[in-house]
Formats: structure tokens, C-alpha cells, sequence
């Protein structure tokens, strides 16, 4: 069981307001979507939860921890934000046990696991600067969903992907939303998007504008 | 200590380590081939000759030494640049701390470079030492690097020569660690990998010709960390210029990676 508490998150990036007085509520079981223009302040407020950007006033508290203070990031957080970034010269399994190798108790079949949901063959021998931009895209998403973090923010998941994969894809998170884990994502397909969300966040200028419960239909 | 642990098996498979080893082994085998082919495996020559540290016939050992800023920073000291500008820490920022992170990294930095430093110049020593016989050189023999009773380990060139090779191996290596460092503070500073790699050297190199030494001591790092010690360095000047590279880096380290935004 996770909450996500955001208390009025301030951002400014060379006098450009990123983040303006953000208050939000996140909890485990839903996928919440992130609707906006280019530049309203989706991805900023994906790394500011993920702990990777640091607000200039507010807090961010992930289960009764506030981050930066009583813990330096989320302790189960899987993310894809922006492009995947990977290391070139290792295979998709290579870079998944290396990264998987900072965490605990993901296990070799979790990795491969995390592959073959996305529609990737554990046992490929190509190295990942060999992939195409969609097979990256998916190995972005398998580290993110890697051992089923309590947290996963995807940013675009489903840029460069093909229909059968983002079928795939979405049976994926909502297998893994049902297991009580907390899904945030930010998507430019609108019908995507509410196919998905339990809840869309609607942010403009860094500011929320508007919150709507799928379920009912309510704003 | 999981972070610590991907970084330095990072570093030590990544392919510039390689390169960079390469590339001192070459220089250090070359060396010590041309040696032989001179001067012959019989005969007088003693092992203070013939190691690379302290050969001055041959242009290996001048190679060797403008190069160990770069032979340094090459194996893994553009790393983090890599890692910024290609998004990599993103997915290490958020299983550890950024300054777990970056202490993980500079430990692999280090280590990586003492390695492409030390290692080639041990191997020269071992091979040399076993063609050539550990004598202590005579004052004024033809091509003996007997350095002066005022340098440094003056005393172990006279009598235990094997040891002042060992001493100034593990010196090179432990400089081109802090060296090295470099690369990592100004990581946030610089446009490309190349600059992050190549900028220590060049500070190496104005700030070796800046404070070149005499006979009263030597300021330059350029200099000081040649066996040859053709300018006299006092102990406490080693000392103080490796603690402020390591000072200047750490601190540069630090105030970079605490609340550095990972975009």
C-alpha cells in the first residue's frame, strides 16, 4: 500500500515557473494519468516525485517518509522518463541484472519476467545500441516494471510501440495496478490515456487545472 | 556498497579502460624492447636503467608521463558525463543517493586509473627486473639516474633501487587516481566527452610549466611525479599539491552532486 502525498511544490528553472503550488494526492491501486501541453509540467512533476528533481519549497512524502529529509528517494520506484537510457555495449538482460543489482530481492526471473511481458526475448544477444527505437522503448518499460516496484512512473510509455505491443503494455499495467501498486503516467494519446487512468490530473503552466475520477466521470 | 559495486564493474569492463591500458603497455613494452635491442640483455646494465620510470635515453619516458593525465582519466573519468548527458543516472538516482552515487563513482575513477598507471609501469619493472640486476648505480656512471642525495627517496635509489621503482609505481598510481577526479568534478561544466578526459591533462601541463621547479623545489605536478626528478621535490610539496587536487576535486564533487537536478 503506497501514498503519495505532494504539499504545495514550488519549481522555478531560471526564472521560468516549472511548478506552481502543486498539491496532490497519489494512492496505490490507481493509475493516474498526467494530461497537458508540451512543457505544462508532466515530466517536471514525474521527477519530482521520483525524487530526481528537488522543488524549491514543498514537500513530497512517499508513505509517511518526506523525500529529501527522512529518505534520498522512493525506496520502490520503477520510472521511464523521457528516452530510455541504457548501456550501450551490454544486452537488454545485461542492463536490466545491472540495474536490478542495486536493488533488493529482484531475482533473475523477475528480469526475464520483466522482458518477456514487454514482448522482449531474454536470451537476445544483441547489445542494446543494436535495438530499434521501439525494442529500447520496451526495455525502458521493463526496467520500470522490473520486480514490481510499489511505484511506476512512465513518461510517453508507449511512443515508438506498435498496436499489438501497446495492447500488451496496457494489459500489463492494469495486471500490475491490480496487484495494489501505484501507477502515474503521462501520455499524449487522450484515448490511451482514459482508457487507462483510474483518475486524470490535468496540469497547465506548472499548475493543476483540473482532477477527473474516471469511474464516474466526475471533475 | 551496491552502487560501488556496479561503478567499478563499470569501470573495469569498460572498453577506454582497455584502450587506456593499451596504450601504457605499448609505451612501456616499446621501451623497454628498445632498451634491450640498444644496449643488449648481458653486460653492465642494471635495472634503474632499463625501467621506464628512470630510462632517459629513449623519448618513452617523456610519453609516458605527459600522457598520464589522460591515461588516467581515459579508462572511466568521462563517465559521468556520459551518464548525465545520456540519462543513464536517472536510473541509478533512483535506487540510491546522489551522493552515494557520486562517491561509488569516484572510487571507480580512482581505482580505474591508479590500475592504467600502475599496471604498466609494474609490468616494465618486473620484466625489467628479470633481465636486468637490481645494482645500485655507481655516482657518476655513464646513464645512471642516481638522483641527488636532497631528492626524493634518495635513499632507496642508492640502496634499494627495486623499491624506489615500487614507491614511485604506487605514488603515479595514487596521483592519477586524484588526477583523475578531475574529470568527475567538472563533468557538469563541460560540452563534451573529449573536454571532460583531456582538461586535466592540459591543467597538468600549463600549471607544470607555470611552476616548474629548480634546485630550491618544485611546485609542478608534471614534474613531481617523474622517477627521473630531474628538479628536486621536497616531501612536504608532494604532499600538499596531492591534497589539494583531492581537496579541490572532493569539494567540487560534492557541491555538484548533492542537489544536482537529474534531468
Amino acid at each position: 500500500m503506497s501514498e503519495i502525498r505532494i504539499e504545495n511544490i514550488n519549481k522555478k528553472i531560471k526564472d521560468a515557473v516549472i511548478l506552481n503550488d502543486v498539491t496532490l494526492t497519489f494512492s496505490s491501486g490507481k493509475i493516474y494519468g498526467l494530461k497537458g501541453k508540451n512543457g505544462s509540467g508532466k515530466t517536471m512533476l514525474m521527477r519530482t516525485i521520483a525524487g530526481l528533481l528537488i522543488p524549491d519549497s514543498g514537500t513530497v512524502t512517499i508513505n509517511g517518509k518526506t523525500l529529501h529529509k527522512d529518505i534520498s528517494f522512493p525506496e520502490s520506484i520503477g520510472i521511464l522518463i523521457e528516452n530510455p537510457a541504457f548501456l550501450p555495449q551490454y544486452t537488454g538482460y545485461k542492463n536490466l541484472k545491472l540495474l536490478a543489482s542495486l536493488s533488493d530481492g529482484i531475482s533473475d526471473g523477475d528480469i526475464k519476467t520483466a522482458l518477456e511481458r514487454v514482448g522482449l526475448d531474454p536470451d537476445d544477444k544483441r547489445t542494446y545500441k543494436k535495438y530499434s527505437l521501439g525494442m529500447k522503448q520496451k526495455l525502458g518499460i521493463a526496467n520500470a516494471i522490473m520486480g514490481e516496484p510499489d511505484i511506476i512512473i512512465l513518461d510517453e510509455p508507449i511512443n515508438a510501440l506498435d498496436e499489438e505491443t501497446v495492447r500488451k503494455i496496457k494489459d500489463v499495467l492494469l495486471d500490475i495496478r491490480d496487484k495494489d501498486k501505484l501507477i502515474i503516467i503521462a501520455c499524449h494519446d487522450k484515448e490511451e490515456l482514459e482508457y487507462l487512468s483510474d483518475e486524470i490530473i490535468e496540469i497547465k503552466d506548472g499548475s493543476i487545472t483540473g482532477r477527473k475520477d474516471m469511474a464516474d466521470g466526475n471533475n | 556498497m551496491k552502487a560501488l559495486k556496479l561503478e567499478l564493474y563499470r569501470a573495469f569492463h569498460s572498453r577506454t579502460f582497455f584502450v587506456s591500458l593499451l596504450i601504457g603497455l605499448v609505451i612501456c613494452i616499446l621501451d623497454l624492447v628498445t632498451f634491450c635491442v640498444q644496449f643488449g640483455t648481458s653486460g653492465s646494465k642494471f635495472l634503474l636503467q632499463a625501467w621506464i620510470g628512470t630510462d632517459y635515453q629513449f623519448a618513452y619516458n617523456e610519453m609516458f608521463y605527459v600522457l598520464l593525465p589522460v591515461l588516467a582519466c581515459l579508462p572511466y573519468g568521462g563517465s559521468l558525463y556520459n551518464d548525465i548527458k545520456s540519462g543513464y543516472d536517472k536510473n541509478i538516482c533512483v535506487k540510491t543517493s546522489r551522493l552515494n552515487y557520486a562517491v561509488s563513482k569516484s572510487v571507480a575513477v580512482f581505482l580505474s586509473a591508479f590500475v592504467s598507471v600502475a599496471l604498466p609501469l609494474g609490468l616494465n619493472m618486473f620484466a625489467a627486473a628479470g633481465m636486468f640486476p637490481d645494482f645500485t648505480p655507481e655516482r657518476l656512471e655513464f646513464m645512471s639516474i642516481r638522483v641527488l642525495d636532497r631528492n626524493l627517496f634518495a635513499m632507496a635509489n642508492n640502496d634499494h633501487p627495486a623499491l624506489y621503482c615500487l614507491i614511485f609505481i604506487l605514488l603515479d598510481g595514487v596521483f592519477a587516481g586524484v588526477i583523475a577526479l578531475t574529470s568527475l568534478s567538472i563533468s557538469k561544466l563541460v560540452k563534451s566527452h573529449f573536454t571532460a578526459v583531456v582538461t586535466p591533462m592540459v591543467i597538468v601541463i600549463i600549471s607544470g610549466m607555470l611552476l616548474q621547479g629548480d634546485e630550491r623545489g618544485n611546485w609542478s605536478v608534471m614534474d613531481m611525479l617523474n622517477p627521473r626528478q630531474h628538479v628536486t621535490t621536497l616531501w612536504y610539496q608532494m604532499l600538499i599539491v596531492f591534497l589539494i587536487i583531492l581537496a579541490v576535486n572532493a569539494a567540487a564533487i560534492w557541491i555538484t552532486s548533492r542537489k544536482r537536478a537529474v534531468l
